[in-house]
C-alpha cells in the first residue's frame, strides 16, 4: 500500500515536470518534493520489510526494485538541489521515469512481493554491502546515462563539455562505489559463503564485463579527452550491461545468483 | 630515432593498449558469460546444436582458461606492471603536494590479486565431505573435526533458517587406522566405524519422517574431550591454514534395527552389529530412497556373517535379519562440509583492500579538482 502511494506521488511529479518541460519560464518547485516524498515512503517499505523477514530487506527481486526505486527517486530530488544541475529539468524527469520503471516491474510478475525471510546463504552483512553499494554505484551510472545521452544530443560545444563533465563526475562517483560493493563486498562475501571469492558465475562474469566497460571509459578518457562520440556511447552500453546484469542474467542465465 | 627497446616500453605502457585489452577481455568475458561453461558436449549439442561443435572448437565452453584468453590477461598484466612503474617514477618525481598516488595503488592492487589469484588456483585444494552425527574427518592439519550435534531450523513457512553443524576438533586416535590418514573423510568401517557406532547408538530415537515438525530437527551424540567449534553457513570454521564451511545438508534414511530386548539400533551403511556367531553388516539400499515424506520402503541390503558363513540378506520393514526386526527407517541429517587449504587468499583480499583503496583516493582527488 505504502509504495503503490509513492508510485503515485512518481506519477503526479511527473506530470508536474511534463508539464513544466513545456513552460520555459516557471520552475517546477513540487516535483522534487514529491520524488522526496517517494523516496520516504520507499524506505518505510524497506523498513518495515527488513523487521518482518529480521533481515535487510534486499533479498530477493522485489526487494531489490524498490531499494533502486528509493534510490532513484532520492537522487531525482538531490539533482535539483546541486547547484551545477540544479536548471537541468531533463535530469529529474529521467530518473523519475527510471524510479516508476522500478516500481512497474516491482508489481509484475517478474517480482512477486511475498515477504519470504532469506536462506542461509543471504543472512549475511556483506550481502547487505555488496548489494547496497552496486545499486548505490549504478544509480551514479544511471545520472551518467542521462547527461552522456545530453551529451550526444547537445548542439553547442560549451553544453556538449558541461554534460561531458557531469557524465565524468558522476561516473567517478559511482565506479569506486561499484566497484566496492559488486566485486570487493561480493567476493568476500563468496569467499564466506562458499568458500571461493571468484567462480565465473554468469552474474559475477557480467559485473566484470560492466565493470570493464566503465574501466574502459575512464581510460578512453584520459587519452581521448571530451571531443569523442566514443565515450558518451560506453557511458551508455555500461548502463545497458548494467541492467542485463541485473535483469537479463537473473532471467535468462542460471548461477548461483538466480534468488537475487 | 627511438630505439626497439623504447617502442616496446612505449607500447607496453601505453594507455591505448589497456583500454583496447579492457576492451578485448571484456568481449572474452561476454562470450564467457552467454555460453555456459564447462559443460558436457552432449550439454552444448542439446542447448546450441547448430554452434555446438564451434563452441567446443574455438574453446568457448571453457573460455576462462583458454590460452587466448590468458594470454590477454598477461599481456595486460604486463601493461599493467609496466604502466604502474613508469607512473609511479614520474609521481614521486613531483613535489610531495602534487602527487596522485590513487591509481598506483589501485593498479598494484590489480596486479596482487592477479598474481594472488595464479597462486591460489596452483596451490588451493578443495575437499567435500558429508557426515552426520557421530562421524568424523581428518583435518589438513591432522586434527579430526568430530560431529556432535546437527541442527537445522525452519522459519514457519517451511523455509530453511539456519544449518548448524556442532562439532568438536581433536587430537587423532592414538591407534593408527587406514582412516588415520591426512585429509580422509569419515566413515564407519573398521575399528572407527565401531567407535562411531557407539555414539551413534546412544542417540535419542528420532521421529518417523512423517512425524517430523518443520520448526527444528536436531540430533547430537554425547561430546568427546576437544575443542568445541560451530559450523554455518556465513560462518565458517578458520583455521590456520584452512577453512571449513558449511557448504550442503542433505537427510538420509537410515534402517531401524530392534532386538529381542528392544534394544534400538541405527546404522548407516558400513556400520556393525556384533551377534553371538558373527555380525550384521548394513550394506546399502537396493535402491535409492524417495525423497522425504514420500511412501518408501526400499530393500535395505544387509550382510550377515554367521560363524563364518556369510550371506546377503535383503529386507523390507517388517522382516526379520537374524534375530534381529527391521523395524522402519529413520531420516539423519547429514552436513556437507567443505575443507578448503587456500594460503593465498589473504594476498588476494590484500589486493582487493588496495584496489579499492586506490579507486577511492583516485577519484576522490579528482573530485576535488573538477569544477562542476
Amino acid at each position: 500500500m505504502i509504495a503503490t502511494i509513492a508510485f503515485g506521488l512518481l506519477i503526479i511529479a511527473q506530470i508536474l515536470q511534463s508539464v513544466s518541460l513545456f513552460r520555459t519560464t516557471a520552475k517546477d518547485r513540487i516535483s522534487p518534493w514529491l520524488a522526496l516524498g517517494s523516496s520516504i515512503l520507499l524506505l518505510i517499505t524497506v523498513i518495515q520489510r527488513s523487521i518482518a523477514i529480521k533481515f535487510f530487506a534486499l533479498t530477493n527481486m522485489y526487494e531489490s526494485l524498490l531499494f533502486l526505486a528509493m534510490l532513484a527517486s532520492l537522487m531525482a530530488f538531490a539533482i535539483t538541489r546541486w547547484k551545477p544541475t540544479s536548471e537541468s529539468k531533463a535530469l529529474p524527469y529521467s530518473l523519475n521515469i527510471l524510479a516508476i520503471i522500478f516500481l512497474a516491474l516491482a508489481s509484475s510478475p517478474i517480482a512477486p512481493s511475498t515477504i519470504r525471510p532469506p536462506v542461509p546463504a543471504l543472512q549475511s552483512g556483506w550481502l547487505v554491502l555488496h548489494v547496497s553499494f552496486t545499486f548505490i554505484g549504478e544509480i551514479f551510472f544511471a545520472v551518467g546515462l542521462v547527461t552522456a545521452i545530453l551529451q550526444l544530443t547537445a548542439k553547442t560545444e560549451d553544453n556538449r563539455k558541461k554534460f561531458d563533465r557531469l557524465t565524468y563526475t558522476s561516473i567517478a562517483i559511482g565506479y569506486p562505489i561499484f566497484t566496492a560493493g559488486a566485486l570487493v563486498f561480493g567476493a568476500i562475501w563468496a569467499e564466506n559463503a562458499w568458500g571461493r571469492w571468484w567462480g565465473w558465475d554468469p552474474k559475477e562474469t557480467w559485473a566484470l564485463v560492466t565493470w570493464l566497460t566503465y574501466t574502459a571509459y575512464l581510460h578512453f578518457r584520459l587519452v581521448r579527452k571530451n571531443t569523442s562520440k566514443l565515450m558518451p556511447a560506453l557511458v551508455i552500453l555500461g548502463f545497458a550491461i548494467a541492467m542485463f546484469t541485473f535483469f537479463g542474467v537473473n532471467f535468462l542465465l542460471a548461477g548461483l545468483h538466480s534468488y537475487a | 630515432m627511438d630505439s626497439i627497446t623504447d617502442r616496446i616500453y612505449s607500447f607496453l605502457k601505453s594507455i591505448k593498449l589497456a583500454a583496447f585489452l579492457l576492451v578485448l577481455i571484456g568481449i572474452f568475458a561476454i562470450i564467457g558469460g552467454i555460453i555456459p561453461q564447462g559443460k558436457s558436449l552432449e550439454f552444448y549439442l542439446s542447448h546450441y546444436p547448430k554452434i555446438a561443435k564451434t563452441i567446443q572448437g574455438l574453446g568457448f565452453d571453457h573460455i576462462f582458461t583458454s590460452l587466448p584468453f590468458l594470454a590477454l590477461v598477461a599481456l595486460f598484466t604486463v601493461n599493467l606492471t609496466v604502466c604502474t612503474v613508469h607512473r609511479f617514477g614520474t609521481e614521486l618525481a613531483k613535489p610531495r603536494e602534487k602527487r596522485k598516488h590513487g591509481p598506483d595503488l589501485l593498479h598494484i592492487g590489480l596486479i596482487v590479486i592477479i598474481f594472488g589469484s595464479i597462486l591460489s588456483a596452483r596451490t588451493r585444494t578443495e575437499e567435500m565431505f558429508y557426515l552426520g552425527t557421530g562421524q568424523h574427518l581428518h583435518l589438513p592439519d591432522k586434527m579430526v573435526l568430530q560431529i556432535v550435534a546437527l541442527s537445522e531450523e525452519k522459519y514457519d513457512t517451511g523455509r530453511v533458517r539456519s544449518w548448524t553443524t556442532e562439532a568438536i576438533i581433536r587430537q587423532p586416535s592414538p591407534e593408527p587406522t587406514h582412516t588415520d590418514e591426512p585429509y580422509s573423510g569419515g566413515d564407519t568401517l573398521g575399528e572407527e566405524g565401531f567407535a562411531d557406532q557407539k555414539l551413534a547408538s546412544s542417540l535419542p530415537a528420532m521421529p518417523a519422517a512423517a512425524s517430523q515438525t518443520p520448526a527444528e530437527t536436531q540430533t547430537a551424540v554425547s561430546v568427546p574431550d576437544g575443542e568445541k567449534v560451530t559450523i554455518k553457513v556465513n560462518a565458517p570454521l578458520r583455521r590456520k591454514g584452512y577453512t571449513v564451511y558449511q557448504f550442503n545438508w542433505k537427510k538420509t534414511q537410515v534402517p531401524v534395527l530392534v532386538d529381542k530386548e528392544g534394544i534400538i539400533k541405527e546404522l548407516e551403511p558400513g556400520d556393525r552389529i556384533p551377534t553371538p556367531d558373527g555380525f550384521i553388516l548394513f550394506m546399502a539400499f537396493e535402491e535409492a530412497p524417495a525423497p522425504q515424506g514420500a511412501p518408501v520402503s526400499p530393500k535395505a541390503v544387509f550382510l550377515v556373517d554367521s560363524a563364518g558363513k556369510r550371506d546377503l540378506v535383503k529386507v523390507q520393514p517388517g522382516g526379520n535379519i537374524h534375530g534381529y526386526t527391521f523395524q522402519r527407517y529413520d531420516e539423519h541429517p547429514i552436513s556437507g562440509l567443505k575443507v578448503i587449504s587456500d594460503r593465498w587468499f589473504p594476498l588476494i583480499l590484500a589486493g582487493l583492500v588496495l584496489a579499492l583503496f586506490g579507486t577511492a583516493l583516485t577519484y576522490i582527488k579528482k573530485l576535488k579538482g573538477l569544477n562542476v
